[in-house]
C-alpha cells in the first residue's frame, strides 16, 4: 500500500486503519442503502419490477417528472449560466450578497419553500382571493409542482460552473475578442466548450434534484393521485400501503438517475484534469 | 474615480439583468410573502404558537438536537474521510471519493425508505441491533443517521480542498524541530483546518435543520419525541393554520440565515487568512 | 500602422498604474515597454489594445489614434490588435489549426474566407512559426515555446495592424527564451508589423527591440535606442535599472564636485540634470566594467578601495570592493587582465573611474 502522507504525520499502522474506517464508514452509510434498493425492487421478480412502472399511477406520476424536469431544467441551465457568467467573470458590488442567495435553497428547508409557495398562492394565501378571481391554480396542481422545483435546484447549474470559470480566467474569451470574435461567438466557441462537462454534470444534478425533490413538492402538490403525484411521492404512497418491492422498483429509477449523475461527474473532473494548466 | 474596473469581456448587463430578474422573482418574492404573512401576527401570538407551544418545542429539540449530534458526527467522519482521500493512495480511492457525492445525487425520499428498511426490527442491521436493546428506525438515533447521511457530502467536500492545501512542509518542520505526531495535530494541522471544519459543520447543521425526506420516513413522526419542525409545518399547513406554519417556519429561517451567515464569515475570514 | 498616444493616465483606486503617458510608436517599429513590475508597462500595452480604458483628465482628455484615428471608443475586437499574452492562452479545446484559423472564421460571413483560404492561410502561418507537423495536436500537448509560437501565429492570422504582446518570454525556460527571442526579431524583420512588446528583461528588451521605452512608477523614464538607453541613461531610474551602477553620493561646492575623498571638476562632469555653476546634493554613477584597478593612481579620478570578495566563475570576474569611506564598489575586470594582475582579497587598490555619470540627487 502506497501513502504519500508525511513521515512526520503518519506511522505505518495509522494509514491502514484510517483508511478501514473510511471503508466501512462510507460502505454501511451510502452503499448499502442503494444496493437494498435494488435487492428489494427485484425481491419479487423481473415481471414485477417492470409491472411497478405500468400501473396508470405509477405512469402519470413518472408523466409529471418528467414534464417538470423538461421545464425547470432548460429554465434553470439558462439562468445558471448567466448568474455564473456575470459572477465568475465580472466584479461588482453585492457579488457576495448574491452568491449568498444561491446558498439560500441550500439552506433552507425544502418544507419551508413549499410553505412559501402556499402562502403566496393558497387559497387563503396573500395572492390566493385573485388567483381564484382570475381561476388560476397554482398550490395543489402542477404549477405548484413546478415552482417548488424550480426554487430547490435553482443554484446547482451556477454553483457548479463559477469555480469552474473562475479557475479558468477570461484570457481565453479575452483572445477570441482580440482575433474579432463577437461575445456570443467567443461564448458558443470558447467559453462553452471549456466548461462543456461541469455544465453537463451540473444540468444532470439539476434534473436528478428535479425528479427527486421530496419535501418542497410533497407540501405544494396535495398528492393528487393520477394528477399532482411525482416519482417520489409515489414512491413514498407505496412504500406506505407496504408495496415494498414496487416502491423500490420505483424508487431505484431515482437512484439510476442518480448513478448516471455522478458517473458523470467523474468524466467531468478527469476531462478537467487532463486539460488543466 | 471609477467606481469598477473596466472589463473587455461583453454580456455583463445581459446576464446580470437576466441573473436579478431571476433570483427576485424565485427567491424574494416567496420570502416577502413569509415576511409579510407574518407581520399579519401580533408578537404576543407570534410567541405563543412558534415559541412557548410545548409541542412545537419539542420538535425544536428533534429538529436542532438531532441535526447538532449529526453534523459532530460528520465533523469527525468527514475530517477522517476526507484525510484519508487526499492523503493516502490506496485501491478504491477514486471508487470511495466518487460515491461522497451518493447523497447529494440521490433523492432524499429514496434514502429515507432505505434507511427505514434497513433499520427497522426486521431489517438487514435492525434485526441485529434489536436483540441488543438498540432501537434505530422510529427513534432519536434514527433520525441522526438519516441526517449523516445527508450532511456527509457537505463536511467531507468543504474539507478536501483545505487538506489538499495544507502544506507538508509545515508538518515536516515540525517534525523536525521535534513535536511529536500529536503535537503536530493539534497545534498545526487542527488549527489550519478549523474554519473550513466550522464551515463544513455549519453547512451540515443547516442541511440537517432543515431536512424533511429522509427523516420522515425513519422518524416514526411520535409528537414531542420524534416529530421535526418541519413535519409540524407540514401538519399546520393542512389544517389551514397558515399564520401558525408561517411562525414556525421563520424561526426555522432565522437559524439557517444565522448559520449561513456564520459560513459566509467563515470563508471570508479564512481568505483573508490564506491571502495574507 | 502607427500609434500615438496622448494624456494617458490610468488608476486603480489610490495606485497609479499609469501617469500622463505620451508616445509615438511609428509604422513598423518594434518597439520594446521595458520596466520593473508595477511600473505601469503591462497596463499601457492593454490601453492599445483597448483591454482597459485610461482615465479621462479633467483638464487633457487622453487620446490613443491609430495612424491618427481615435480609437478609444472602438472595442477590442475592432481595433485590429493582434495580443499575445504571457501564458498564451491558446484555446485548449482546439488543435493548433482550429487555434490559428479560429479569427478567420469568426469574421462576419461576408468577409469570412472559403476553408480553403483559410487552409492555405494557416499553412503558410504554421511555416512561419515551423510547426507544420504539430497542426493537429493540442495545446496540452506542446511546449512552452512551441506553444507560444501557435500564439503568435494566430495573432498574425488575422493580419493584425499591431502586434502586442505581454511578457512574451515570461512564462519560458531560459535558453527557449534566448532561441524565441531570437526567432522573433527575424520574424519581425521579415514581416514588418508594428510590434510593441512589454517585458521586465532589459537583455531582452536590449537585444531584440528598435527602441527601447523605460517605465517607472507610470511614467516614461527614457525612450531611445538600445544604444542610448543603455550608454547614456537619461535618469538615476535608467542608469540603475539597465546594467549594474556603482553609486556614490555627493555634493557639488564651488564648481567641484565632492564625494567623499573624490573630488571631479564639475566642468568635467557628465550627465544631466546638473548645471555646473549651482551647488547641491548629486549622484555620481559608474558601470562596474567602466572602473579600472590599478596600484597606483594615475591621474584619472578614483578611490581608494579594499577587495573584499573576487568572485571568478562568470564571463568577467567580479570583485567587491570597500572604500575608506565604507562605500561598497562592485568591479568587472576581464579575465586576461585579472590574470596579469595578481590581486588578492584583503589588498588595497585604486579603482580609476573612467567614465562617470551624475544626476542630482
Amino acid at each position: 500500500m502506497k501513502t504519500t502522507a508525511s513521515p512526520a504525520t503518519t506511522g505505518t499502522k495509522t494509514p491502514r486503519f484510517l483508511i478501514c474506517i473510511t471503508w466501512l464508514f462510507l460502505t454501511a452509510c451510502l452503499l448499502l442503502p442503494i444496493v437494498l434498493v435494488f435487492q428489494y425492487a427485484f425481491s419479487a421478480g423481473i415481471g414485477r419490477y417492470f409491472a411497478s412502472f405500468a400501473t396508470s399511477d405509477a405512469r402519470s406520476a413518472i408523466g409529471l417528472s418528467v414534464i417538470t424536469a423538461l421545464i425547470v431544467v432548460p429554465i434553470n441551465t439558462v439562468f445558471g449560466v448567466a448568474l455564473a457568467w456575470s459572477i465568475a467573470k465580472f466584479e461588482f458590488r453585492g457579488k457576495n450578497l448574491l452568491m449568498t442567495v444561491l446558498d439560500i435553497p441550500f439552506a433552507v428547508s425544502p418544507v419551508i419553500a413549499g410553505m412559501m409557495l402556499i402562502l403566496l398562492f393558497g387559497s387563503r394565501g396573500l395572492l390566493g382571493p385573485w388567483l381564484q378571481e382570475i381561476g388560476v391554480r397554482i398550490v395543489f396542481a402542477r404549477p405548484g409542482v413546478i415552482l417548488a422545483t424550480l426554487f430547490v435546484t435553482f443554484p446547482f447549474v451556477a454553483r457548479e460552473l463559477i469555480p469552474l470559470m473562475h479557475s479558468q480566467g477570461s484570457e481565453a474569451e479575452v483572445s477570441a475578442l482580440s482575433l474579432g470574435a463577437n461575445g456570443f461567438q467567443s461564448f458558443f466557441r470558447v467559453t462553452l466548450p471549456n466548461i462543456k462537462w461541469g455544465l453537463l454534470y451540473g444540468v444532470l444534478l439539476t434534473n436528478a434534484r428535479a425528479f427527486g425533490e421530496f419535501g418542497a413538492v410533497s407540501v405544494v402538490s396535495g398528492h393528487i393521485r393520477g394528477l399532482t403525484n411525482t416519482v417520489p411521492l409515489h414512491v413514498e404512497i407505496l412504500f406506505n400501503d407496504y408495496q415494498f418491492a414496487a416502491s423500490f422498483a420505483v424508487a431505484s429509477l431515482l437512484v439510476l438517475l442518480g448513478l448516471v449523475t455522478l458517473v458523470i461527474k467523474i468524466i467531468a473532473e478527469s476531462k478537467e484534469a487532463q486539460y488543466g494548466h | 474615480m471609477t467606481t469598477r474596473a473596466y472589463n473587455p469581456l461583453p454580456g455583463f448587463g445581459l446576464t446580470m439583468g437576466i441573473s436579478l430578474s431571476y433570483v427576485g422573482l424565485i427567491v424574494i418574492i416567496p420570502l416577502a410573502g413569509l415576511l409579510l404573512s407574518v407581520t399579519q401576527m401580533s408578537v404576543n401570538e407570534f410567541i405563543r404558537v412558534a415559541v412557548l407551544d410545548p409541542r412545537v418545542l419539542a420538535s425544536y429539540r428533534v429538529s436542532f438536537g438531532s441535526a447538532g449530534i449529526a453534523a459532530s458526527i460528520n465533523a469527525l467522519f468527514g475530517f477522517i474521510v476526507a484525510w484519508v482521500l487526499v492523503r493516502y493512495r490506496f485501491p478504491g480511492r477514486r471508487f470511495l471519493d466518487a460515491i461522497v457525492d451518493i447523497p447529494f445525487a440521490l433523492p432524499t425520499a429514496v434514502s429515507g425508505i432505505a434507511l427505514t428498511t434497513l433499520y427497522a426490527s426486521t431489517g438487514w442491521i435492525g434485526r441485529y441491533l434489536e436483540p441488543l436493546g438498540v432501537q434505530v428506525a422510529y427513534a432519536r438515533p434514527g433520525i441522526v443517521l438519516a441526517l449523516v447521511l445527508v450532511g456527509l457530502p457537505f463536511t467531507v467536500r468543504t474539507l478536501q480542498p483545505a487538506i489538499q492545501e495544507l502544506e507538508i512542509d509545515m508538518e515536516e518542520a515540525a517534525a523536525s524541530l521535534g513535536a511529536n505526531r500529536v503535537h503536530i495535530f493539534f497545534r498545526i494541522i487542527l488549527p489550519t483546518l478549523m474554519p473550513a471544519l466550522l464551515t463544513g459543520f455549519s453547512l451540515a447543521l443547516a442541511r440537517g435543520i432543515g431536512e424533511f425526506g429522509s427523516v420522515y420516513f425513519i422518524a416514526g413522526n411520535l409528537p414531542m419525541r420524534t416529530e421535526i419542525a418541519p413535519l409540524l409545518i407540514i401538519m399546520k399547513l393542512e389544517q389551514f393554520d397558515y399564520l401558525g406554519a408561517a411562525a414556525i417556519g421563520t424561526v426555522m429561517l432565522v437559524v439557517s440565515f444565522a448559520l449561513l451567515l456564520t459560513v459566509n464569515i467563515l470563508q471570508w475570514l479564512s481568505r483573508r487568512s490564506s491571502v495574507s | 500602422m502607427g500609434i500615438d498616444l496622448h494624456n494617458i493616465t490610468k488608476t486603480f483606486g489610490t495606485f497609479h498604474a499609469v501617469d500622463n503617458v505620451n508616445l509615438h510608436i511609428r509604422t513598423g517599429e518594434l518597439v520594446a515597454l521595458l520596466g520593473p513590475s508595477g511600473s505601469g508597462k503591462s497596463t499601457l500595452l492593454r490601453i492599445i489594445a483597448g483591454l482597459e480604458r485610461p482615465d479621462m483628465g479633467l483638464e487633457l482628455s487622453p487620446e490613443v489614434l491609430f495612424d491618427g484615428v481615435p480609437v478609444a471608443d472602438t472595442k477590442v475586437r475592432h481595433r485590429g490588435v493582434g495580443f499575445v499574452f504571457q501564458h498564451y492562452s491558446l484555446f485548449r479545446q482546439m488543435t493548433v489549426f482550429e487555434n490559428i484559423a479560429f479569427g478567420l472564421r469568426v469574421r462576419p460571413r461576408a468577409t469570412r474566407p472559403t476553408s480553403t483560404e483559410i487552409r492555405k492561410q494557416v499553412g503558410r502561418l504554421l511555416d512561419l512559426i515551423q510547426l507544420q507537423s504539430l497542426a493537429q495536436r493540442y495545446p496540452h500537448q506542446l511546449s512552452g515555446g512551441q506553444r507560444q509560437r501557435v500564439a503568435l501565429a494566430r495573432a498574425l492570422a488575422v493580419e493584425p495592424k499591431v502586434l502586442l504582446l505581454d511578457e512574451p518570454f515570461g512564462a519560458l525556460d531560459a535558453q527557449v527564451r534566448l532561441d524565441l527571442r531570437r526567432w522573433l526579431r527575424k520574424l519581425h524583420d521579415e514581416i514588418h508589423v508594428t510590434s510593441v512588446f512589454v517585458t521586465h528583461d532589459q537583455e531582452e528588451a536590449l537585444e531584440i527591440a528598435d527602441r527601447v521605452i523605460v517605465m517607472n512608477e507610470g511614467k516614461i523614464e527614457q525612450d531611445g535606442s538600445p544604444d542610448e538607453v543603455f550608454h547614456t541613461p537619461a535618469t538615476p531610474f535608467v542608469m540603475r535599472f539597465i546594467g549594474s551602477a556603482n553609486r556614490f553620493r555627493g555634493r557639488i561646492e564651488q564648481s567641484r564636485a565632492v564625494f567623499g575623498e573624490l573630488e571631479i571638476e564639475s566642468a568635467n562632469l557628465e550627465g544631466s540634470g546638473h548645471d555646473s555653476g549651482s551647488e547641491g546634493e548629486i549622484d555620481l554613477y559608474v558601470r562596474p566594467h567602466e572602473i579600472e584597478l590599478r596600484r597606483t593612481p594615475n591621474g584619472i579620478p578614483g578611490v581608494e578601495a579594499v577587495i573584499e570578495h573576487i568572485h571568478q566563475a562568470g564571463p568577467v570576474v567580479r570583485i567587491d570592493l570597500r572604500t575608506h569611506a565604507g562605500d561598497a564598489l562592485a568591479v568587472d575586470v576581464a579575465h586576461e587582465l585579472f590574470d596579469k594582475q595578481f590581486m588578492l582579497c584583503g589588498n588595497t587598490v585604486f579603482a580609476a573611474l573612467r567614465r562617470t555619470r551624475v544626476f542630482v540627487g
